[in-house]
């Protein structure tokens, strides 16, 4: 089993990022370490450059958003398959969106760097199961 | 002894046993052991009238007296029409002697000088020349029967009164009665089809100084008024001196003949005919491979084809080495296609067919190549079929479902993208929902939740009132166009959306000025482009918009150029023009705007394109056709 670094979100929805951010803290405890950026660059490079806890063997937990200006979804997949094997290893992707063309979603599960797709909003129930299948320690949701 | 035949008959009638006596004693001398009947007339009715009659000869006694002696000749003649009659008389006389043999009896001997010699050499006489008339009788009912069978009749002229003697069958053929119509030459002229005439007394007259046998065709009509086409064979005979004296010859009946012939020929000239003007091209091998026929449309079109002279595919040439030499130039196609006649040739195949384009600068063209083995002889008939009308309709037929289909798919991505952009403020709302619940969250938190709900409702509205925009501009296709002036449009804008006095917009309009159009869509057009370059400025530098028409080879062209943001049109050729896609952060867009003017501009039949410079600016070209 795992152990769960950090959770970033990359979406340009301010609200959905908001939402994701609040089920997290709710979750995890308001300590949990969770990003979101709008902005898929933004995102790109912090997953770049804060690997301290990946190097101490965390995970990274990251759902990405498909449908975004400058950089989609399926750009920002591309810019991490470029990037160290030491990031890739310790990632976990889920693609989180609210698009139901068949392509999109096969197009994401094709993909070996994303676990599933997972569509918005995300819920409780939803990050519950992830975290039952992926990470410990286990947790108790508190709804 | 004379022993010609092993045993000669005679019968004699007489009634005097002296006379027969003396006479048989007579036949004895010179025949060996003939046989003699003596017998009365009226015996010799029994003896004559059975079916073979036996006798060689017969020989009356004239001087019975109980009949008249030109009678009973006259009764034996009939009855013993076979065998010859030799009258012994009583007294030497010419004149008696002329009139037994005018009315058919074979010798007349006096009694008184009768001997053995000269009975004899009668009695053999008679016997060979009645043989001879038999023979002659029967000859002459064969030539009937068979002038009757060909059809050819006889006929002799007399070349001094232009007297004419005609065969039964030359009545026959001219349909006259022998018992009305007196044979002649001018007789005969009469049943000349009028336009024949000349042509035959040309031809008879000049005749008359030939030694050949004459020829000639010509049409008669015969006495029913039917026409009839005869062929006419003569010949002159000459006298001593060479003087002409008769013309003989055969007139047949070629009617049948020369109907059938003219019906053969005139199916050969119609089949001739359709070869020629058929539109296919066709052409003949035998089993090499060799050219040994072809027809007109083949000829015109190797010559259109670069062959004046057919030096490849012509008569004698070969068209297996047409195709080989196709297929060393390189044209793979040329081998199957010599493989398929060559099936076809050994018996493998029945017939082979393959299609192909053949498409020269001025027009496309396709033909179907048939081979099929036409007879015994293993010739095999190729024909081109020139089947480009089909085989457009059935590109166009392709172009039309690729179309549909195309169409449905632009549809599906519409839904998905439309439903996307519905599902996500309604996610938002569903997760602000979620949250809300939480017992923790504070009034501060629960406003900004209700503030995203609020957010996401009006997202939502502005999808379906984008749905509705899309909807009327569809609907908008079918309105009345109206001359377009691209200043008047370009000034509306200006006022609705130029709120400050740094942007600046500089048109040139002088080249066109107008468009026969939709107002709706080109307004569509012009405020869409103009409003992405407000939006898309560059910071810190003052907006600079360009318009201008120009008169291109097919239309107009439209150009919008700013000094804006710009785009990576590279990395996005694919999304510019998609519904709801945006290419930079932080402003209203919401990747609306130049989705509609593709769309209108499509809609118009016309074309977008765009060139852009990051930090430098964006250049978008719009081509209309002037068809209408």
């Amino acid at each position: 089993m795992k152990k769960l670094g950090q959770i970033l979100f990359i979406d340009d929805d301010e609200v959905n990022n908001m939402v994701c951010e609040r089920i997290v803290k709710r979750t995890l405890g308001s300590k949990a370490n969770v990003f979101s950026f709008t902005s898929s660059e933004e995102g790109l490079s912090h997953l770049k450059n804060e690997t301290v806890l990946m190097e101490k063997g965390a995970y990274t937990l990251l759902f990405l958003d498909i449908n975004m200006p400058v950089l989609t979804g399926w750009d920002v997949l591309q810019r991490i398959e470029q990037m160290d094997d030491k990031i890739k290893n310790k990632l976990l992707l889920f693609m989180l969106s609210s698009s139901i063309d068949p392509d999109d979603i096969r197009k994401a599960t094709e993909n070996k760097l994303v676990s599933d797709f997972i569509e918005k909003p995300l819920s409780f129930v939803s990050l519950f199961h992830i975290m039952e299948k992926h990470f410990t320690p286990k947790i108790e949701i508190k709804v | 002894m004379i022993k010609e035949k092993l045993s000669y008959k005679f019968l004699m009638l007489n009634e005097d046993a002296d006379d027969f006596t003396n006479v048989q004693n007579l036949l004895f001398e010179k025949f060996e052991l003939p046989l003699v009947i003596k017998t009365s007339f009226d015996k010799a009715v029994d003896f004559l009238t059975t079916k073979d009659n036996p006798f060689d000869a017969i020989l009356l006694d004239l001087s019975l007296t109980f009949r008249k002696g030109k009678h009973i000749v006259t009764d034996l003649l009939k009855l013993a029409a076979n065998s010859p009659l030799i009258i012994l008389g009583p007294i030497n006389s010419e004149k008696l002697s002329e009139t037994y043999i005018n009315q058919g009896v074979s010798d007349y001997l006096c009694k008184e000088e009768l001997n053995s010699v000269l009975l004899s050499k009668s009695i053999l006489y008679a016997i060979k020349n009645n043989k001879l008339e038999q023979k002659i009788s029967l000859t002459e009912l064969n030539l009937k029967d068979s002038q009757k069978a060909a059809k050819v009749g006889t006929w002799e002229t007399n070349l001094f009164d232009f007297g004419s003697i005609w065969s039964d069958e030359t009545y026959r053929i001219l349909g006259a009665n022998k018992k009305v119509t007196i044979s002649s030459h001018n007789e005969f002229l009469k049943f000349i089809y009028p336009n024949d005439l000349q042509l035959f007394k040309t031809a008879f007259s000049k005749s008359i100084n030939s030694k050949q046998v004459n020829l000639i065709h010509h049409r008669i009509v015969n006495n029913l008024g039917k026409i009839k086409f005869v062929e006419q064979r003569w010949k002159i005979i000459r006298d001593d001196e060479l003087n002409p004296i008769y013309a003989v010859g055969t007139c047949q009946d070629v009617t049948e003949k020369t109907t059938a012939q003219e019906k053969a020929s005139r199916l050969e000239a119609y089949n001739k005919d359709i070869l020629k003007k058929i539109s296919f091209h066709i052409a003949i091998l035998n089993a090499d491979g060799e050219i040994i026929a072809t027809n007109e449309a083949w000829n015109k079109y190797s010559i259109e084809n670069g062959e004046p002279i057919l030096e490849k595919t012509g008569d004698g040439s070969n068209y297996f080495k047409v195709c080989e030499d196709a297929w060393l130039s390189g044209d793979m196609s040329a081998l199957e296609v010599l493989n398929g006649i060559k099936r076809v040739a050994n018996g493998t195949s029945v017939e082979y067919l393959h299609e192909y384009p053949c498409h020269s600068p001025q027009k496309k063209q396709w033909f179907v190549l048939k081979a099929i083995k036409i007879n015994k002889d293993k010739n095999i008939l190729i024909t081109h079929q020139d089947v480009t009308t089909k085989k457009i309709a059935e590109i166009e037929r392709e172009r039309i479902a690729y179309d549909l289909i195309q169409r449905n798919k632009n549809m599906e991505q519409f839904s998905f993208i439309v439903s996307h952009n519905l599902r996500a403020p309604l996610a938002n709302i569903l997760g602000l929902t979620e949250i809300s619940k939480l017992e923790s969250t504070n009034t501060v938190e629960l406003l900004n939740i209700i503030n995203g709900m609020s957010n996401a409702a009006h997202k939502m509205d502005d999808v379906l009132k984008d749905l509705n925009k899309i909807l009327h501009t569809e609907s908008q296709k079918y309105d009345t166009k109206e001359e377009v002036d691209f200043q008047e449009i370009t000034l509306a804008i200006s006022k609705d959306i130029i709120k400050s006095q740094r942007i600046k917009i500089q048109t040139n309009f002088k080249e066109v000025e107008k468009m026969h159009s939709l107002k709706s869509y080109v307004y569509s057009i012009f405020y869409n482009l103009i409003n992405n370059s407000i939006k898309y400025q560059r910071p810190n530098v003052k907006p600079h918009i360009q318009i201008s028409s120009k008169k291109t080879e097919h239309g107009i062209l439209l150009k919008f150029k700013d000094n804006g943001l710009g785009i990576d049109v590279e990395k996005n050729k694919n999304r510019l023009f998609g519904m709801y896609n945006r290419f930079h952060h932080n402003t209203e867009g919401k990747g609306m705007g130049l989705y509609m003017v593709k769309t209108q501009v499509a809609a118009l039949g016309g074309n977008i394109s765009v060139k852009s410079i990051v930090d430098k600016g964006t250049v978008f070209n719009i081509e209309f056709k002037t068809s209408d």
